[in-house]
């Protein structure tokens, strides 16, 4: 659809980096509009995890981001994160991928998939690299109406800092699923090192979590379907020859051409969450579960979440550590003779931050394995220094 | 009419009288080249946000007061979805779940007739109002149908009163007096043929469903729509047929169907996800309402008591051109009276009937000198035709744009000797020569009717042009006529 499209103006990231010296050597393949979990669903076609001998998969949507910084190309690469298209290609192809809290790096110029969990993120083979990229980046700006307000952000600055020592690091009891025996192998390593370190571990429960891949797979299609109304060919991007003509006809081949499979499924998904005959009982609810979701993260953690004007009481953990994905990269091979819906499930251990809008990074354990570490909203220092804290083994 | 009973009620779209456009900060023309007031956003470019102008919301918010609705506290945006050429991204944003004010209210008087009498007072309750994006035009050309943007996402008002509209005629004074306030208050230009203000009216008869008719472009359109729509459904009444609901066009005769309930359009709504909750202080709606000019109605009621005393007619033509004539007005019979002028009623009369009736031009005289006039007149200093023929010249000064402030009335008088000669020999001089010529009407005077002498009056003030006053030929023919 916007294969030949060329943006007349620049976002707010690039502008960000590039006044900041970064050199910018260009854009990285990815999923179509950000739809997919493997990177296959390109009009480029695939992009290959540089890790793997056999065409395996680097993760997606910004897999084409994950493999240039693996394959060094680039010291850091930015993605963006709706459900996970950071963090999963990170810990695919053994980087970090870090999702910031959402509304602290602006959005303008960021093609929307769905903005209320759309989150501009950053990868790179060094923690350090990513905090530098951060602290260029996380700056408001008056052009995104998500940008966290300059007063918030002041709350957030004046906030004792905490020191990444001795800290109450939580494990999900939803997190503790079916999984690869390597992912379940680091996942232990990676607990273990740190209460080396000090920290001590606590079981605790976000029980409307499993709620959270169907919550997911309502909200973000019902926006996409909104956002994408606008690909119609008439302005600018593709447009099918028979809407050019008087066949009657005016958008529809053209979003039959111009979209890809995985979009239009997604599309069509949004499209019927939406409709008033699904809207109360689909999109609404959904929107209830995802508030109910982030008020039981909020209930976990010890510090406040800024964003909640009222009083509530405050948990005692200061971050959660769990997989990124449930397993290794899949081949190409696997992914081509399997059912395209089984992939959405590799967004289960990501997409709950994005709902409840928190900070979370993917740290590489090995090959083809990552471990997330979550945090309160606002707090993305603390959770860039746990994660600085993990060796990658 | 026929037993029958029909309710209206009507929804408005107000164009915003701001400087930028409601989510973007690209500037509002209605008279601009095609496509020259488009910003990235407007076109919907990929990657592009939103940005509320709140002074759309300072508008809405004055329009929510002086119609006496309750305005909420916080409110948010929601999109509406259709797929169409004058809508760049695929959704309208709007207000469907949570409408800025609801409850609200407007008097339709009998005096806001064109024939008051007879007219009961009419509330028509305002169901809510809604902020809005506008949509693009679309133009067709030849079978092209061709895009102009610079209209997209400029801000509107939707205005939905509840069915209380009893006639056509009613419907169409409310629009009218909608028009007028929020003109008055700034917030809309109220132009129906430019589209700035559109109006679609639901009727229904007897209670039953109601049809919607769309895209009524003046006043007068709606009149006529709503009553050719109460007869047509009558008509299908009485021979027998359901009246279904669905949306009707107007081809300036008759309504004609355009889709009906089966073709409805599923648009999908759904609140915004990236546009903030807006949150209104506590205080700001009394804030607005205080520093809200008088209204239209407490206007008229001011123009229409003592002192002023404008007769009505008078008074609502003085509203409908707007304040800056209402203060003249006010200014200019301040000045009237405080010179010592006696008949105050020529100030709003000559204002009314002699300017605003006799000229389109926006260029006005300066208060002191139409009032000057006013007093020349009324001291006797000059006639009243000479004050006319004055009034003229002033006129044609400003319509050629030639009315400096070095013009003064005694300026006036001076270059064209229009000053009351003193009753003089020539005067009698032609007045001799006058009853000499029309030896009936003077020897009628000199047999006792007194009237005869206004004939002669009219002849002497014809060949004299007005170079003396009435009373002073008057006197002179008396006089002449005793002898």
């Amino acid at each position: 659809m916007l294969r030949n499209y060329k943006s007349p103006y620049e976002s707010s990231v690039v502008t960000l980096l590039k006044d900041e010296g970064f050199n910018l050597i260009g854009k990285a393949n990815m999923d179509e509009f950000a739809m997919g979990t493997n990177n296959t669903f390109s009009c480029f076609g695939p992009t290959l995890n540089p890790l793997y001998e056999e065409p395996t998969s680097p993760g997606g949507s910004s897999g084409g981001s994950a493999a240039a910084v693996a394959a060094e190309f680039c010291d850091v690469a930015l993605g963006t994160d709706t459900g996970g298209s950071v963090r999963l290609p990170a810990a695919y192809c053994s980087v970090y991928g870090f999702k910031p809290s959402y509304g602290l790096i602006s959005r303008y110029g960021v093609v929307s998939y769905a903005q209320s969990l759309d989150t501009v993120g950053i990868l790179a083979r060094e923690v350090k690299h990513i905090a530098r990229v951060f602290h260029v980046l996380n700056q408001y700006d008056q052009r995104d109406p998500t940008s966290l307000c300059p007063e918030l952000r002041q709350t957030l600055g004046s906030r004792q800092k905490k020191e990444a020592k001795g800290l109450r690091i939580g494990i999900l009891s939803q997190a503790i699923l079916e999984m690869s025996p390597e992912i379940k192998k680091a996942w232990a390593g990676v607990l273990e090192d740190l209460q080396d370190q000090g920290h001590t571990i606590h079981t605790v429960s976000v029980p409307t979590m499993k709620y959270a891949l169907p919550t997911y797979f309502m909200v973000s299609p019902a926006e996409a379907s909104s956002n994408l109304a606008r690909y119609d060919g008439i302005r600018y991007g593709t447009r099918a020859e028979t809407d050019r003509d008087s066949h009657d006809t005016l958008y529809a081949p053209t979003r039959t051409e111009g979209f890809g499979p995985e979009v239009q499924r997604r599309l069509l998904l949004g499209t019927f969450n939406l409709s008033a005959g699904a809207f109360e009982g689909h999109f609404k609810k959904a929107l209830m579960v995802r508030r109910i979701i982030r008020d039981e993260f909020n209930a976990l953690f010890a510090s406040k979440n800024v964003l909640v004007e009222e009083d509530y009481e405050t948990g005692d953990i200061d971050v959660l550590v769990h997989p990124t994905a449930l397993t290794p990269p899949p081949s190409l091979d696997k992914i081509n003779h399997g059912d395209p819906i089984e992939h959405y499930t590799n967004d289960v251990l990501t997409v709950p931050a994005n709902l409840a809008g928190l900070p979370a990074i993917s740290v590489p354990r090995g090959k083809g394995a990552g471990m997330q570490v979550w945090g309160q909203y606002g707090d993305d220092e603390l959770v860039l220094s746990v994660a600085a804290q993990i060796s990658k083994q | 009419m026929s037993g029958h009973k029909l309710k209206c009620g009507l929804e408005v779209h107000a164009q915003l009288l701001t400087k930028q456009k409601l989510f973007s900060s690209t500037s509002t023309s209605f008279h601009a080249p095609p496509n020259t007031r488009v910003s990235y956003y407007d076109a919907a470019l990929p990657g592009t946000q939103p940005r509320f102008n709140y002074d759309c919301l300072r508008l809405a918010l004055t329009a929510a007061a002086a119609l006496n609705c309750d305005v909420k506290r916080s409110f948010s945006f929601d999109r509406k979805h259709y797929m169409y050429p004058d809508q760049p991204a695929g959704y309208q944003i709007t207000q469907h779940f949570e409408p800025f004010a609801m409850g609200g209210f407007l008097d339709v008087m009998a005096r806001d007739y064109s024939k008051p009498r007879g007219h009961p007072t009419t509330r028509v309750n305002i169901k809510q109002i809604q902020i809005e994006q506008d949509t693009a035009k679309t133009i067709y050309v030849d079978n092209v149908s061709q895009v102009d943007l610079n209209r997209t996402n400029t801000g509107l008002i939707e205005l939905v009163t509840e069915p209380d509209l009893p006639t056509a005629e009613s419907a169409g004074v409310f629009v009218k007096k909608l028009q007028t306030l929020l003109r008055h208050l700034g917030v809309c230009n109220g132009e129906m043929e430019t589209g700035a203000m559109r109006v679609d009216v639901n009727v229904s008869v007897d209670d039953g469903e109601r049809c919607e008719i769309k895209n009524l472009f003046s006043t007068s359109a709606v009149v006529a729509a709503i009553k050719a729509e109460f007869n047509r459904q009558i008509r299908d009444i009485e021979s027998g047929k359901v009246i279904s609901s669905e949306t009707r066009g107007w081809d300036g005769k008759e309504t004609w169907k355009l889709r009906g309930k089966e073709g409805s359009i599923d648009y999908r709504y759904m609140p915004d996800p990236e546009l903030p909750v807006v949150r209104l202080p506590d205080s700001i709606v009394e804030k607005i309402r205080r520093s809200m000019p008088a209204l239209p109605d407490q206007v008229l009621d001011e123009l229409v008591a003592a002192p002023y005393n404008v007769p009505l007619v008078d008074a609502k033509t003085l509203m409908d051109h707007g304040m800056r004539y209402v203060n003249f007005y006010r200014d200019s019979h301040a000045l009237f009276t405080k010179s010592g002028g006696k008949k105050t009623s020529i100030v709003s009369n000559w204002l009314v009937h002699r300017w605003l009736g006799q000229t389109e031009t926006q260029v006005f005289p300066s208060v002191q000198v139409f009032t000057d006039l006013l007093i020349a007149m009324d001291k006797g200093e000059i006639t009243s035709t000479s004050a006319k023929l004055i009034l003229k010249h002033l006129v044609g000064l400003a319509e050629s744009n030639e009315l400096t402030p070095d013009v003064t009335i005694k300026s006036i008088i001076d270059e064209f000797d229009l000053g009351t000669a003193e009753a003089d020999d020539q005067l009698d001089a032609v007045c001799a020569g006058v009853i000499e010529e029309n030896p009936d009407a003077a020897n009628r005077y000199r047999s006792g009717k007194r009237n005869a002498v206004s004939f002669l009056l009219g002849a002497t003030m014809k060949a004299t042009q007005g170079t003396y006053s009435p009373a002073q030929v008057k006197s002179a023919l008396e006089r002449l006529l005793k002898n």
